[in-house]
């Protein structure tokens, strides 16, 4: 396999980048001097996901909310009865999956020996097992734990939000679905959905650490075998319109004090590589200036009493959505929704202050930087980036050129206050 | 033998210097740490002062100065907190910034002048804190304590600490108390502060890339110059007194899920084989709890089991239905009774041995953990490095694990009792 060199010699980092015959991506990030190395093994497959058309299938399937999730859960058992945590447990590395809206990955960290890691990385991913009883086993497990997300008052806060925010787009789903929709799921359905998304096509693998690519490799032609590869299936998505689909949403769970989330939906999807990587600059720039801790706005409402140190702010630009957010507790939400809104009005009037954004700037070169430290950080951003077509060794430059003209033009066209809704979790009366 | 990680350098009566060089990081960690014994007349205190001292400083009298001057050093990250260790509290003022090298500019100047600006030239009127900044502070801890509720997991296993260490300073609540704010003012706090930073146990500790020398002269002229040396010690910790009996305590919530919290006594003085023990039984993804009470009976979304060396107390967190008690219950007592009588398979001990090598080894990787295990074994008197510690689990055997299970003892259960209305 032929590995791509990229480097910036100011960080002192480089990425290699491959592809392996079988069509996976593969990507080595060389940390020297760490005692960990981590792996990620990921297929762009995720919660928003419930809509296809299999490769060599005209017609769309169409599976239950949590089918992603489900899957992810079931992949860690093994044919012979044992389960993969087992297996990693005997290497003593530490291993763990997630799924989110768009991808699921499965995961481990390491001291030594990892190669014997990988090898059963690769071979657990590769090597489905669903079968009647497991599958009723798992329901009651997920059962369980999306009872726990639905007491979580700061989950159903986020998702209280995307459901405001989203009419059609599958990302208002909740990543585990709900108990009803998972009884649904059947052993077929999943070996359905595990050869169309976890074929090599449709994924990644990311390591970092001090590897041989050439001993790594190996590991990859054992599992992953050109045959796998049936080509990506074809994502249905339904159109989204721009506006939001309500300015306002409540739940009453127990909690000390109302919690809040306000969020900005994202009008333009489908964006790739370097322009993906300038919106999210721009758009964290943004947010840094206008709801930042050295902004005015902080200290009025930090003075006034409104928000306190749980303030903050995020946001999430991906190709099939996007949206930003800003958060925390208040006993007045919805005075804290209105003065959010002033502040964005009176910002696209006034235009980005420059020597504010310089300052920004700085944080986020020092924020970016300081990302190297963490091996498994490293490992999951990147795998976010090459999915999204962006070189994570670019962000130094890209922040650099970010001007003011783009900023102003990203600041009218994302923060759009009529177009912005506030979710609330109030405590139990 | 190879030079240890940690280097310290005695700067005066109770105040050390703590190296730990690593070209590994991108970042220098610089941290000052004040070493208190938890006390409930002074907890509350203890809270909130790193609050107040966040606000603003003389030279930088507000937050958005403060937060101005640590965005131009390139975000650097400022972190005021409290740490409960065994018996003491650590009060510990941290900045972490990218190192010299990345931005070309002497960050841990502007970063050691900003922790001397921030902690020992404060914001003052008539010779206290602002009564403006100290109200509003008062105001944040009031919602921080009240909102431990909105985290169940967090909220169950404070409870069972508090139950089971009612008069054991141990069972302080470390956020302080909302009953004891109305006593705390801009003059009383502002006398707490003199008495903390004049009388307390300091360590500077400073992590990352450096030029030790370098180094050592920012730290001595910035922070250590403004140290008088003073006599105290490390707060002392003893250990958990035995009760001869069950507490149980069952508190309802309105909420689908409910949590079981165990807190158990452990005699073992064998810290390293109680810190295998407690992996085998419930530290890892192949511990007995995880596999047996969630994964084989599906009795709990989580169970696992972590353990207070010094203060030997370990406590069991779950998350189960609320019907599920007296199952999930039965079966964590079920599993520590195998503990108990030897029923550990060759490969529970070997897979738990590993888990922790991985662990120790990890914590090499992150200035945070190596400054808090340094800074636990300093408190506690021992000079044990991290491999010296991690080599003493890894020669533990069965047999000293079984001893160690058999001082361990129930103390208190603690269910919160999940209702929906």
């Amino acid at each position: 396999m032929e590995y791509k060199r990229i480097k910036n010699e100011r960080l002192d980092e480089e990425i290699l980048c491959g592809v392996h015959k079988s069509g996976l991506r593969v990507y080595i990030i060389p940390k020297r001097g760490f005692n960990k190395y981590y792996a990620v093994y990921g297929t762009e497959y995720g919660s928003m996901n419930t809509s296809f058309i299999a490769a060599g299938e005209s017609e769309e399937t169409v599976v239950p909310d949590g089918t992603a999730h489900f899957l992810e859960h079931k992949m860690f058992e093994q044919p012979d009865g044992r389960n993969a945590f087992d297996l990693f447990s005997e290497t003593g590395a530490s291993s763990n999956a997630f799924t989110s809206f768009d991808v699921t990955a499965y995961l481990f960290t390491c001291t030594d020996r990892f190669y014997e890691n990988l090898d059963i990385l690769l071979s657990f991913v590769n090597d489905p097992y669903y079968t009647v009883e497991n599958v009723a086993k798992e329901q009651g497990i997920i059962g369980q734990e999306i009872k726990m997300y639905d007491d979580d008052p700061s989950w159903r806060v986020y998702f209280n939000m995307l459901g405001a925010m989203f009419r059609n787009n599958p990302v208002k789903i909740d990543i585990a679905g709900t108990v009803e929709s998972i009884s649904h799921i059947t052993p077929e359905l999943l070996y359905k959905c595990h050869k169309q998304f976890y074929n090599p096509a449709n994924m990644l693998l990311v390591m970092v650490g001090d590897i041989d690519p050439a001993e790594a490799e190996k590991y990859i032609d054992k599992y992953v075998k050109p045959e796998f590869n049936v080509g990506r299936p074809e994502r249905v998505m339904p159109p989204e319109p721009e506006k939001i689909v309500t300015d306002f949403t409540e739940q009453r769970l127990s909690v000390s004090s109302p919690m809040f989330f306000i969020g900005f939906k994202e009008k333009k999807t489908g964006m790739r590589g370097r322009e993906l990587l300038e919106k999210e600059i721009e758009t964290d720039i943004l947010l840094e200036v206008l709801f930042g801790k050295s902004s005015d706005f902080y200290i009025s409402l930090y003075n006034e009493g409104l928000i306190d140190s749980s303030f903050g702010k995020d946001c999430e630009i991906e190709p099939d959505y996007g949206f930003s957010a800003v958060s925390g507790e208040s006993d007045d939400p919805q005075r804290v929704f209105e003065l959010v809104k002033e502040r964005v009005r009176a910002a696209a009037d006034s235009g980005v202050d420059m020597s504010v954004a310089e300052r920004v700037k700085k944080v986020m070169l020092g924020r970016y930087l300081r990302g190297f430290n963490d091996i498994e950080g490293i490992g999951n951003a990147f795998m976010r980036d090459f999915i999204g077509g962006i070189n994570p060794l670019d962000y130094a430059e890209v922040l650099e050129s970010v001007g003011e003209a783009e900023l102003n033009e990203r600041l009218r066209e994302h923060f759009d206050a009529d177009n912005c809704t506030l979710s609330v979790i109030r405590p139990i009366e | 033998m190879e030079a240890r990680e940690l280097k310290t350098y005695n700067l005066d009566k109770g105040i050390n210097a703590r190296l730990i060089p690593s070209e590994k990081f991108k970042t220098n960690l610089l941290s000052l740490c004040f070493n208190i014994p938890l006390e409930r007349e002074t907890i509350t205190f203890a809270s909130l002062l790193g609050q107040v001292l966040k606000s603003g400083c003389a030279k930088y009298p507000t937050i958005t100065d403060v937060s101005k001057r640590l965005e131009q050093l390139y975000g650097a990250a400022q972190s005021f907190s409290t740490r409960k260790k065994g018996n003491s509290l650590e009060l510990i003022f941290s900045y972490n910034f990218v190192a010299e090298r990345y931005v070309g500019e002497d960050t841990l100047r502007g970063a050691a002048e900003l922790m001397r600006n921030m902690i020992f030239e404060p914001y003052l009127e008539d010779g206290a804190f602002s009564a403006e900044y100290v109200s509003r502070e008062k105001e944040n801890l009031r919602r921080a304590i009240e909102s431990l509720i909105n985290d169940k997991k967090e909220y169950a296993q404070a409870k069972c600490v508090e139950n089971m260490f009612r008069g054991d300073p141990y069972g302080i609540f470390d956020y302080g108390y909302v009953e004891d704010l109305d006593k705390i003012n801009e003059k009383n706090l502002y006398e707490y502060y003199l008495d903390v930073i004049n009388n307390s146990r300091a360590d500077i500790f400073f992590s990352g890339p450096m030029d030790e020398e370098a180094a050592l002269g920012v730290i001595k002229s910035e922070i250590g110059s403004r140290l008088a040396p003073r006599d105290a010690e490390y707060a002392k910790t003893f250990a958990a007194k035995e009760r001869g009996g069950v507490l149980r305590v069952t508190e309802p919530v309105q909420a689908s899920q409910s949590k079981l919290c165990m807190g158990l006594t452990c005699r073992c003085t064998d810290i390293y084989a109680l810190l295998l023990a407690t992996s085998i039984f419930g530290g890892s993804p192949v511990s007995k709890l995880f596999l047996n009470v969630r994964e084989k009976l599906s009795l709990a979304y989580y169970a696992a089991a972590r353990v207070e060396t010094k203060k030997k107390f370990m406590l069991i967190s779950s998350g189960i239905e609320t019907d599920k008690f007296d199952e999930a219950f039965n079966e964590i007592m079920a599993q520590l009774e195998c503990m108990k009588t030897g029923k550990i398979d060759d490969f529970e001990t070997e897979a738990a041995k590993k888990y922790m090598k991985t662990a120790y080894d990890a914590v090499k990787d992150n200035q945070r953990g190596v400054e808090d295990f340094y800074l636990s074994k300093i408190i506690e008197g021992s000079s044990v490095t991290i491999d010296e510690q991690l080599q003493g689990i890894l020669n533990v055997s069965k047999e000293d694990v079984v001893r160690a299970a058999r001082g361990i003892e129930l103390d208190t259960v603690f269910f919160l009792k999940g209702e929906m209305k």
